[in-house]
């Protein structure tokens, strides 16, 4: 079962900025599948961000945001009748990493993911996330740094990144800061990597009750595949 | 006294660092470290660099404090988390010691325990703001300290990476966490400096160039091809082609100093391990 939670509706308008235009984007897939999903909730995250000031011309729901393919085909079909400047991708971080990549928009995280359950949906390989319950992707251009930098650093490059690669096997592993810089750049968004230092509150992930509330699930209903 | 004081007072300083030995037999490693000392103004000395197990920097420090030697201890994020840096950073300055400058560390990958876990639990840039919130009196969980650090803070940027901007923009965090001084990693460029030393102007924080001594010309490209050290071709083949690799090495460093001298605060000067070389290197630049 996943376990996310909903990020604050001060936290994610700041990341969004007040001029822009901003789709939401939810995954229906591990959601769904599991049984936890709220569609009026996305009604209700609209209507808060319309109450900052935000405009949110559409809701797309695709059935799963760690699809690649499903992720381009879909923001293809809305950007022809739709204009946005930005994402909010509600899901868990591996979807709202493959937004990031799929797309030339910026991109940011409605969620903390706290734990996939035991299945992360229909993603293979990378982007990974860590179900780290304090979701940094609004701030790093909507790739991770703890998954993709080899040192997991929140705050920017260390000095050994050669030529984009990571100095630790340069042969097979891009430097995941390089990939955060080229981003943000891309989407005018350098000035996320000039606040305050970001530290990881590790009390966030797997919270008591959570897990709790997964085992009480688990119990009751003996779910197959947990 | 601590390195800023020395760079006000003396315009441009010369640190050079050292490494703690492996195991307890520290008198060779202080004994070099007394008699570099003479030749300039603080040494830094080494925290398990390149991710390899030795004895820890705040040991030798104390040790070499205690014979009069300025100090910079080094620092890392990767053996320790947050608890542990800012209890270090406590020890440190309860024993004497008055320079830290803060690192994130080498990947445990590349050095001689790669089977262990690594940390990271700080980062350069979150660690020097611990050491400042230390300095005011505090801990990072906002209770107040019985006695706070009086640390001076040092960090460190690489000039030759390319592209430069994502450097720039993390150096500016270290100087907003607390950074005051930077020593650099190896520069062989000088004109890579000018963007750093801009920064370092527009916020009052002095910066000391990185020279690393070259031993060879093999040493020179390796380098070049496994880190983000950039050693340009004119270097590379006087190096390769020099009959005398030491005495070509202690001319491409001394020229550096000079040139060091004209546009920043000092220079720090790697990969130095006797007194000997150090002086006939800092003889040659003056």
């Amino acid at each position: 079962m996943l376990i996310s939670k909903r990020k604050e509706i001060k936290e994610i308008s700041e990341l969004i900025g007040a001029e822009e235009s901003t789709l939401i984007l939810a995954c229906n897939g591990c959601a769904e599948s599991f049984g936890n999903s709220e569609q009026s909730q996305l009604a209700l995250l609209k209507s808060e961000l319309e109450g900052q000031g935000h405009k949110v011309p559409d809701i797309l729901t695709v059935d799963f945001a760690c699809e690649p393919s499903l992720v381009k085909h879909w923001l293809e079909i809305v950007g022809r009748k739709t204009d946005f400047d930005s994402i909010l991708v509600v899901s868990c971080g591996v979807g709202v990493q493959t937004v990031a990549v799929n797309s030339n928009k910026r991109t940011f995280p409605a969620c903390d993911t706290v734990s996939f359950g035991g299945r992360i949906g229909q993603a293979w390989g990378d982007p990974r996330c860590r179900e780290c319950g304090e979701c940094l992707l609004g701030y790093t251009g909507g790739l991770c740094p703890l998954t993709s930098c080899s040192k997991g650093l929140l705050n920017g490059p260390c000095g050994g990144s050669l030529n984009g690669r990571c100095e630790v096997n340069p042969e097979t592993r891009e430097c995941g800061w390089h990939l955060i810089y080229k981003k943000l750049k891309e989407t005018g968004r350098l000035d996320l990597l000039e606040r305050a230092p970001l530290v990881k509150d590790h009390s966030k992930s797997e919270p008591p009750e959570a897990l709790v509330a997964l085992r009480n699930r688990i119990t009751s209903e003996g779910s197959e595949g947990i | 006294m601590s390195i800023v004081d020395i760079i006000q007072k003396k315009k441009f300083a010369v640190t050079v660092e050292i490494a703690p030995p492996k195991g307890t037999n520290y008198e060779k490693a202080s004994n070099a470290a007394v008699a570099m000392a003479e030749h300039v103004d603080a040494v830094n000395i080494t925290e398990g660099q390149s991710a390899t197990m030795r004895m820890g920097s705040m040991a030798l420090a104390h040790l070499l404090g205690d014979k009069s030697v300025e100090t910079i201890m080094q620092i890392t994020c990767r053996d320790q988390n947050r608890i542990s840096l800012q209890s270090t950073l406590i020890n440190a300055f309860t024993l004497g010691i008055k320079n830290v400058l803060c690192l994130t560390g080498d990947h445990v990958l590349l050095g001689d325990h790669q089977e262990a876990r690594q940390v990271f639990d700080l980062d350069s840039v979150s660690l020097l703001h611990a050491l400042s919130l230390l300095n005011g009196g505090s801990d990072m969980a906002g209770n107040s300290l019985t006695g706070a650090t009086d640390l001076c803070a040092g960090a460190v940027v690489n000039p030759s990476s390319d592209p430069i901007e994502p450097q720039l923009i993390k150096m500016k965090r270290k100087i907003n966490a607390g950074a005051r001084f930077f020593q650099t990693q190896p520069v062989f460029d000088i004109d890579l400096l000018k963007p750093v030393l801009e920064i370092a102007r527009e916020n009052n924080v002095y910066v000391l160039m990185g020279v690393l001594f070259l031993r060879s010309g093999a040493m020179a490209r390796r380098f070049n091809e496994k880190s983000g050290i950039r050693v340009p071709e004119d270097v590379l083949s006087r190096m390769s082609d020099s009959n005398s690799p030491e005495n070509t090495g202690i001319e491409i460093t001394a020229r550096l100093i000079s040139e060091a001298r004209e546009i920043c605060d000092g220079v720090h000067l790697m990969g130095i391990n006797n007194a000997d070389l150090l002086k006939r290197i800092i003889d040659k630049a003056i």
